[in-house]
């Protein structure tokens, strides 16, 4: 390039120099003109050898252009050079080529699973490097070619292998024929060469059931199995097989997953050899986390507040109504054949009412869902007991430096929990209000309870002392430790009609008459209301299904759902109604029909969620 | 016992929002008011409500109106603004007009127990303005 611009140059200057005689230029130029007799020196390759010929009589000196390469050394008086350099006979030049030899690479890779080892040997033939021969030129280009070299490579011994193996320490079981598969190759190649041992998946407990005679219940629609006296046998239990652990290439051990579901057996059977056998009278519940007899209670009168608080371990079946402030607490589930008015029931598994539930209260599966309540407000409770005695170990040795220090003493915590600890002493009260008729069942709350209520209750005549703060506190850590490791059955609850009603529920909430009036339903999974839901609020985890939301007259009714897959589905949908699903709100000014809409679609190409916000 | 006055245009969202403040042994609904003239009409019977729960749409009538009212005269007094119209100016707005807090419709009984949390703490808060820096001194010489 250099070159070719000086040439350029030499030749427009030739020009302008014949230009002169006829008209001369105002200023010389400053180069001397070159004599027309001139030699270019010249270079080129010849057997990867660089031959340079210097110029005459004021000719030009040849360039060399040298590539960026690493397989090339050009070194000009011993100095490494690239680029276009210009070369003379004089310098001393070098140019070295560099080829390259043949290697044979090992390693290892550890499957995903942790289970198995790969040799990979990698094998990359030689080569060697030559520049081009070239012509003689005033600018040479040198360029390189490389010759792929047919020479044998060592093969990978065995014994390599099996170092590098041990090397990082893999366990397990060496496959040699693997190995001496993967030696014999002549090109690159993998083998799995070592395994470790995969753990062997238990086999569960195979449970064949008794048949047993089923009650049909027309009225309710429903089909249960029947009564059950002590000694049946209710289920043959064949055992399973436990699973086997297995080892990781590391040598770890991989514990054996078991494929089986916990199942609960309750306090109403027994395990006699290979069967699960009825401990007493009842109706047995055969679900696939449980299985159990629970007493029945069988009232076939109305229950009314005269009959006083019901609270019965097992099922409770009411023949008639349950009417006038009367109050059932069942450890299992609560079925009504008739209507409920003005009346509260806790069921811990189902809540079955045939009729209309009017002006009442009704939990199913209320112990999970008290319980979920009840946990931030026992953390608290716990942090402000420990805050508590903290402060109360501070005082007491700042009293104990006093001379009434006895008198002073006992009356700590009291000052405390009057001037600092005011909350703590809300939250308790609260604790022992609040949750009285709903853990009704629950000896642990009532004993806590009856605690608070005897030794705490007034602050100002009882001495609290230091142990009475920690009994408290581990007691009511213990308590909490309980409550939250109890994991919900099934609860649901199923009534014809709701009016001016109060109903949560763990599981889903059927209403499977004419609807809801004026209701709050809560449920931590779905709520399906064949008929209408007018006025009050429906809220749900997963999906709300309505006949009809709100009224022509503008009733104002809501839904909610919270989960991010949530659904809600309205047939028909009135003004002045609001659906909310994953706190996106909608609110609706006119009459629609066939609402559907489902959480993981939300998004703007999609009509109808185009409007949430 | 904390005491609550409810103010809503439909009976029928009365009824349930009494259920729901109902549910807890600390709460008693002290009265219900369809609009702002029943409201003060109470009021002016009985100004001892711990919390006033309001619309912001009473028929004809602004709830944020009736909010700012009640706040100018009862500026100690707890407004809890409940709405269908949640949206952020409707809040700001409640704010501004003296409110304590905002509850979106559909309500929950977990909603109505953050209420009463919130109330308490705001109460505590009026109680004990500021903590003590020597208290342990200052109970002492008590």
């Amino acid at each position: 390039m250099l070159k070719s611009i000086f040439k350029y140059f030499q030749h427009d200057q030739k020009n302008s120099n014949n230009q002169v005689a006829e008209n001369p230029p105002a200023q010389p130029l400053p180069i001397p003109s070159p004599n027309s007799s001139s030699i270019d020196g010249y270079a080129y390759i010849e057997n990867n050898k660089l031959v340079v010929v210097d110029p005459k009589n004021y000719g030009f000196y040849a360039t060399v252009i040298v590539p960026d390469d690493d397989r090339l050394e050009f070194r000009i008086d011993g100095k490494k050079t690239i680029g276009e350099v210009v070369v003379s006979e004089l310098y001393q030049i070098d140019v070295v080529t560099r080829g390259r030899e043949p290697s044979t690479k090992r390693f290892t890779r550890v499957s995903e699973d942790k289970l198995s080892v790969s040799a990979i040997v990698q094998i990359e033939t030689g080569s060697s490097v030559m520049l081009s021969n070239s012509r003689p030129s005033l600018q040479t280009e040198l360029v390189i070619e490389e010759y792929a070299e047919e020479r044998e490579v060592e093969p990978v011994s065995p014994y390599a292998i099996l170092t590098l193996l041990k090397e990082q320490n893999f366990h397990g079981e060496i496959d040699y024929s693997a190995i001496h598969r993967l030696c014999q190759l002549s090109t690159s190649g993998e083998e799995v060469v070592l395994r470790g041992i995969a753990p062997s998946q238990g086999e569960p407990d195979h449970l064949n059931q008794i048949n047993l005679p089923v009650e049909k219940d027309d009225e309710l629609r429903l089909t249960h199995p029947s009564l059950i006296t002590a000694g049946t046998i209710i289920v043959d239990q064949q055992l399973g097989k436990e699973g086997t652990p297995g080892r990781d290439v590391y040598g770890f051990e991989i514990p054996a997953s078991q494929n089986v579901k916990p199942l609960t057996l309750g306090q109403g059977v027994i395990r006699v050899n290979t069967h699960i056998v009825a401990a007493k009278n009842g109706r047995l519940i055969f679900s696939k986390q449980r299985i159990d007899v629970v007493s029945e209670c069988v009232v076939d009168h109305d229950v009314t507040s005269a009959d006083g608080k019901i609270v019965f371990d097992g099922n409770v079946i009411v023949k008639g109504s349950v009417l006038d402030g009367a109050h059932i607490h069942a450890t299992e589930s609560v079925i009504v054949y008739g209507d409920v008015f003005h009346s509260t029931i806790y069921a811990e598994q189902d809540v079955i009412v045939a009729r209309t539930i009017h002006n009442s209260k009704v939990w199913a599966g209320n112990l999970k869902t008290i319980y979920s309540d009840l946990s931030p407000l026992l953390l608290r409770m716990i942090s402000g007991l420990e805050k508590l005695k903290e402060e109360y170990l501070l005082m007491k040795s700042h009293v104990l430096k006093r001379y009434d220090a006895h008198a002073v003493l006992p009356k700590i915590s009291s000052v405390l929990l009057e001037k600092r600890h005011v909350d703590l002493l809300d939250d308790l009260e609260f604790f022992v209000k609040e949750y009285q008729n709903h853990l009704s069942i629950d000896r642990e709350y009532q004993s806590l309870s009856e605690l608070l209520c005897t030794k705490w209750k007034e602050v100002q005549l009882t001495p609290l002392l230091e142990e009475d703060i920690q009994n408290l506190l581990s007691k009511m850590k213990d308590y909490h430790d309980r409550i939250v490791k109890i994991t919900p059955g099934i609860s649901v609850i199923r009534v014809s009609n709701a009016i001016s009603s109060y109903l949560n529920s763990y599981g889903n909430i059927f209403i499977t008459d004419k609807g809801c009036f004026s209701s709050n339903l809560e449920s931590k999974k779905a709520i399906a209301i064949r008929g209408s839901l007018r006025g009050g609020f429906a809220t749900a985890y997963h999906a709300v299904s309505v006949g009809e939301l709100g009224n022509s007259y503008g009733m104002e009714s809501s839904v909610r759902v919270t989960s991010l897959s949530g659904m809600i589905k309205i047939a028909l949908r009135h003004s002045n109604t609001l659906v909310e699903l994953c706190g996106k709100r909608d609110r609706c000014y006119s009459e629609e029909n066939n609402l559907y809409l489902r959480g993981d679609t939300i998004n703007d190409q999609n009509p109808v969620s185009r409007r949430l916000s | 016992m904390i005491k609550i006055l409810l103010v809503d245009d439909y009976p029928e969202t009365l009824e349930a929002l009494s259920q729901l403040y109902e549910l807890h042994s600390n709460v008693k609904i002290g009265g219900c008011a369809l609009n702002g003239a029943e409201l003060f009409k109470i009021l002016e019977k009985d100004n001892t409500f711990d919390i006033i729960s309001i619309d912001i749409q009473l028929g004809k009538e602004n709830g944020l109106q009736l909010c700012e009212e009640i706040y100018q005269k009862y500026p100690n007094s707890f407004i809890l603004m409940c709405s269908l119209e949640a949206s952020e100016a409707n809040q700001k707005e409640a704010i501004r007009a003296g409110a304590s807090y905002f509850l979106a419709k559909p309500i929950s009984s977990t909603s109505i127990r953050k209420v009463i949390e919130v109330y308490k703490a705001t109460r505590m808060k009026r109680a004990f303005p500021e903590q003590f820096d020597h208290w342990v001194d200052d109970l002492l010489i008590k």
